[in-house]
């Protein structure tokens, strides 16, 4: 298929610094589990719950999202690929 | 191209301590003997290859910041530098923002780490009560690039792209590093594969993708916007057994991306339409000479849904893929696939035996080469196994091969 390349847009990007790491030895990472603490298996159960549904729109609208008539005939005489069916196997455990 | 599964190990409760979600968003990296793998709301790590695996708590593996731990996780190796980079999303605190911590570990001392925070403010002073979201994350031979979405309350401001260079990751020393942002475009997906240039995706439309281009060499980002044939997003759904609709989460986001052998490659999950009778793959492939399309190889059925992609090169550019299959008449399943010269070679590792009680599933897996054998790919997956409940949740391992 023959596309013509669209045109190229240069952008600058900006610099920062994160310094140095905190070191997480051992001992510290004891220290840090009694700081932070684990939900517990009904607070996880709760979240679970919470985090069901729709997700946030992550961006600018999309043009042409729509869902109509016109648009799903425009999409029926597509030429597609064959469909893609995949084999029940299994590897080695 | 025949595929052969190497390893296709379920993750039991000992490995996730039962911490698993519906919503489970797992990703796998491994060297030769050492694996981890993360997911909502647990982290596993192995030494010996897969024969046993360690529960390692995210709530409290590093000392509690911002609200605490909250969800999404990346892991990679990097074998250039022999590192582990574990990627960790903190909840918002009471200011509305939050931090990713991006922690490393060498290979040596595997299990031991260090890490850099990175706040909004820190990025910039201006975004006050901004929070970071949905994060991705791949490398080039010089640079480890993390993408996020940020938002203020639940309203989307930019997506964000980050440049961390692997040789200070590993040194652990002062970390300089760049980063751009855009309000044009959502979701930035970063190709997996060989390199030293990193390629990112987004939709522009429902017609257009923007490929983003930043070489290792350069400190200037570039795009071109190329078109693919039209698809539709929308409410997605495809019932299963008991009318159960296992996509009511998803939407139309770049979630699969790789990069080889001169092809850029975009995945997505489009709606059903007029020629596909229920949600599909949509795949893109395109030139990285000169940026533009190649061809439109789909993966789709007449019986059940496809979606969830997520893709990586491996060593001789081939691209492999991890997946979810279901609805009609099957609970999701966890499929892995490679790019033969006619279609898609596939295979199913795991079938759920029931579908999640809240009609929900995802929102990422992770495909990734597997360093120690070129031609080979490692893949994360999930699978509801003996009941409907969160900890029914099976996260799974997957080694394959072309």
């Amino acid at each position: 298929m023959a596309t013509k390349k669209s045109s190229t847009t240069t952008v600058r990007t900006g610099s920062k610094s994160a310094g140095k790491p905190t070191e997480d030895s051992t001992a510290r990472a004891r220290s840090a589990a009694t700081a932070a603490k684990t939900p517990s298996a009904a607070d996880l159960d709760l979240r679970d719950r919470l985090k069901a549904g729709p997700r946030r729109p992550a961006g600018p609208p999309l043009v042409g999202d729509v869902m109509t008539r016109s648009a799903m005939e425009a999409l029926r005489n597509e030429v597609v690929p064959e469909p893609t069916e995949p084999r029940n196997r299994k590897g080695r455990k | 191209m025949a595929l052969t599964l190497l390893q296709n190990l379920a993750l039991g409760d000992t490995a996730s301590s039962q911490t698993t979600s519906t919503i489970c968003e797992p990703t796998a990296a491994a060297n030769e003997h050492q694996l981890f793998m993360t997911g909502n709301w647990f982290a596993s790590s192995s030494a010996d290859g897969g024969a046993h695996w360690s529960f390692v708590n995210p709530f409290t593996r590093f000392p509690a910041s911002a609200g605490g731990f909250c969800c999404d996780q990346v892991v990679l190796y990097n074998p250039r530098h022999r590192i582990w980079i574990w990627l960790l999303q903190y909840s918002t605190a009471a200011n509305g923002e939050n931090l990713f911590r991006l922690a490393i570990s060498r290979e040596a001392t595997f299990g031991s780490w260090y890490y850099w925070d990175f706040t909004p403010r820190g990025v910039n002073a201006s975004w006050t009560g901004n929070w970071f979201d949905y994060p991705d994350m791949a490398f080039t031979d010089a640079n480890l690039f993390v993408t996020f979405n940020m938002f203020k309350g639940d309203n989307w401001q930019r997506a964000i792209v980050f440049r961390f260079p692997l040789a200070t990751l590993a040194a652990g020393t002062s970390l300089g590093y760049r980063q751009w942002s855009t309000t044009g475009n959502g979701s930035i997906r970063l190709c997996r594969g060989p390199g030293a240039t990193m390629y990112m995706g987004s939709h522009n439309s429902a017609s257009q993708v923007r490929v983003l281009k930043w070489a290792d060499a350069n400190t200037s980002l570039s795009w071109n916007d190329v078109n693919v044939r039209s698809w539709l997003a929308g409410a997605y759904f495809a019932p299963g057994p008991g009318g159960v609709n296992w996509l009511g989460r998803l939407d139309s986001r770049i979630t699969g991306a790789w990069v080889g052998a001169g092809i850029i490659g975009l995945m997505w999950s489009a709606n059903r339409d007029g020629s596909h009778p229920l949600p599909y793959i949509r795949v893109a492939r395109i030139r990285t000479s000169n940026i533009t399309l190649i061809d439109e190889p789909d993966i789709w059925s007449r019986t059940s849904a496809w979606a969830y992609p997520a893709a990586a090169a491996n060593a001789q550019g081939v691209a492999g893929f991890t997946a979810f299959y279901g609805g009609g008449t099957r609970h999701p399943g966890h499929v892995v696939g490679v790019k033969s010269a006619t279609g898609w070679d596939t295979t199913l590792t795991s079938t759920s035996t029931h579908s999640p009680p809240d009609q929900s599933w995802g929102d990422y897996l992770s495909c990734t080469p597997h360093n120690a054998s070129s031609s080979q790919w490692v893949a994360s997956g999930y699978t509801l196994q003996g009941g409907t409940a969160r900890r029914n949740i099976e996260p799974r391992y997957v080694r394959f091969r072309a």
